[in-house]
């Protein structure tokens, strides 16, 4: 096979994958994954609880990670699902710590394991000022 | 306007993407170790990684790779690589492609997270990126002048596993290679470790370019194992790295790499840069350009 050949296969194959990348195993607006925390992770501390500035660093953090899908609101963009919502907004900062970490890699969510705990924990901060709606 | 200067769909949509404000950037800082972190789903990075090199019996080179990565899913990551080289007093020749594919193994985050990795190789031998050090690779390998060393060709398949651990803002990575060449030859081995931290672990709460949190501080370390006829750390090359990764908030990614040979077969010294750029979504913009729900 030439080399000109091999590069041919190589950029159908390429094509290919990018046509895989469909989204269709993505969650549903709202689904968010939190319910596979484990019941610890409930009552893991946030370090910078209270802290403004973390809420501040944790704001930029999400622009510069979160908002490309979630939105700059938070409101949710397609199937990525909206963090204003009650589920999120109710859920202890502990769960919202693990699923940063771990993500939800079928669904779509990256782990964001590659922040140190530190970013995660102020992203968390950040995420907990966000308003839930007003009840029905 | 004429047709050939009217803008189009897709010249448009690269600008749009191109002067994005705000972009995801945490560039893995390795250029030889691979960790456990995957591309975001959607999105693109694009990269130029040009290497230094000095080296006995032969003209100093400056070989480079052009990388594109694509976030396929959250644990599937592909990247394809265009390799190329230029030495002095002799010639420039592009040395051919790559095409890999990593695979997390495990969804969920582990005190060690194993990710697969699958690569195929068309390449001369003329190529002198020193993206792995397998089997008995040696500095002689890249004396051989570029006329008789580009008509060489080889196709081969790389195999690694690579493990990967976060701990108190380090990254500790290890790589384990097999590569075969897809003629009759033996399984060669490999290895790359790793070692990392951000020089600030928690983020400041104003906007900033050149501050610790940006800025990642690594080690890295690799070279060959032997063959199939013969495993072992002799007759072959070993170098350690340390590097600086900056991560810049609009996307763009610096990395710098001095890297020293720690042994008689190995080249002194090699310099790498990376400059990367990341286009967070394309895919997802793409879909919704043409007719998808682009969610």
């Amino acid at each position: 096979m030439s080399c000109r050949r091999a590069l041919m296969a190589l950029l159908l194959a390429t094509c290919a994958t990018l046509g895989l990348a469909d989204g269709g195993d993505e969650p549903e607006s709202g689904a968010v994954g939190l319910e596979r925390a484990p019941a610890t992770a409930a009552s893991w501390a946030n370090p910078f609880a209270g802290d403004p500035r973390a809420i501040r660093a944790g704001h930029k953090l999400f622009q510069r990670h979160c908002a490309e899908c979630h939105g700059d609101n938070a409101l949710g963009r397609g199937k990525a699902p909206p963090l204003i919502s009650r589920r999120v907004q109710g859920a202890p900062g502990g769960e919202l710590f693990w699923f940063l970490t771990n993500g939800d890699l079928g669904g779509g969510m990256p782990a964001w394991s590659r922040l140190p705990d530190a970013r995660r924990w102020q992203l968390v901060s950040f995420l907990k000022t966000l308003s839930p709606p007003a009840a029905p | 306007m004429s047709r050939y200067c009217r803008p189009n769909r897709l010249s448009l949509l690269l600008l749009a993407t191109l002067t994005s404000l705000e972009a995801e950037a945490q560039e893995r800082p390795f250029f030889v170790t691979y960790n456990h972190q995957m591309e975001e789903p959607d999105s693109l990075e694009i990269a130029v990684n040009p290497l230094l090199g000095t080296q006995r019996g032969g003209g100093a080179f400056l070989a480079s790779w052009i990388e594109l990565e694509y976030g396929v899913k959250g644990w599937w990551t592909t990247e394809f690589y265009l390799d190329g080289q230029a030495t002095r007093n002799d010639s420039a020749v592009l040395t051919g492609i790559r095409w890999e594919n990593r695979f997390r193994l495990e969804r969920l985050e582990h005190r060690i997270n194993p990710v697969l990795y699958l690569e195929f190789e068309s390449l001369n031998e003329a190529d002198k990126t020193l993206l792995e050090v397998v089997g008995h690779d040696v500095e002689a390998d890249h004396a051989v002048p570029n006329d008789q060393s580009r008509r060489a060709s080889k196709r081969e398949l790389e195999v690694k596993l690579l493990l990967s651990s976060n701990f108190k803002g380090f990254n500790l990575a290890e790589n384990f290679i097999a590569e075969k060449n897809l003629a009759n030859t033996p399984w060669e081995f490999g290895y790359a470790l790793g070692f990392s931290r951000p020089l600030a672990l928690a983020a400041s709460p104003d906007p900033c370019s050149l501050c610790a949190e940006n800025l990642v501080l690594g080690v890295e370390m690799y070279g060959g194992l032997g063959d199939g006829r013969g495993l072992g750390l002799r007759d072959t090359s070993h170098y350690i790295a340390p590097l600086l990764a900056w991560n810049l908030p609009n996307g763009m990614a610096f990395r710098v790499s001095p890297t020293f040979g720690l042994n008689g077969n190995s080249h002194r010294f090699l310099l790498r840069f990376g400059v990367s750029y990341e286009i967070p979504g394309l895919g997802r913009r793409l879909r919704r350009m043409w007719g998808g729900d682009g969610a």
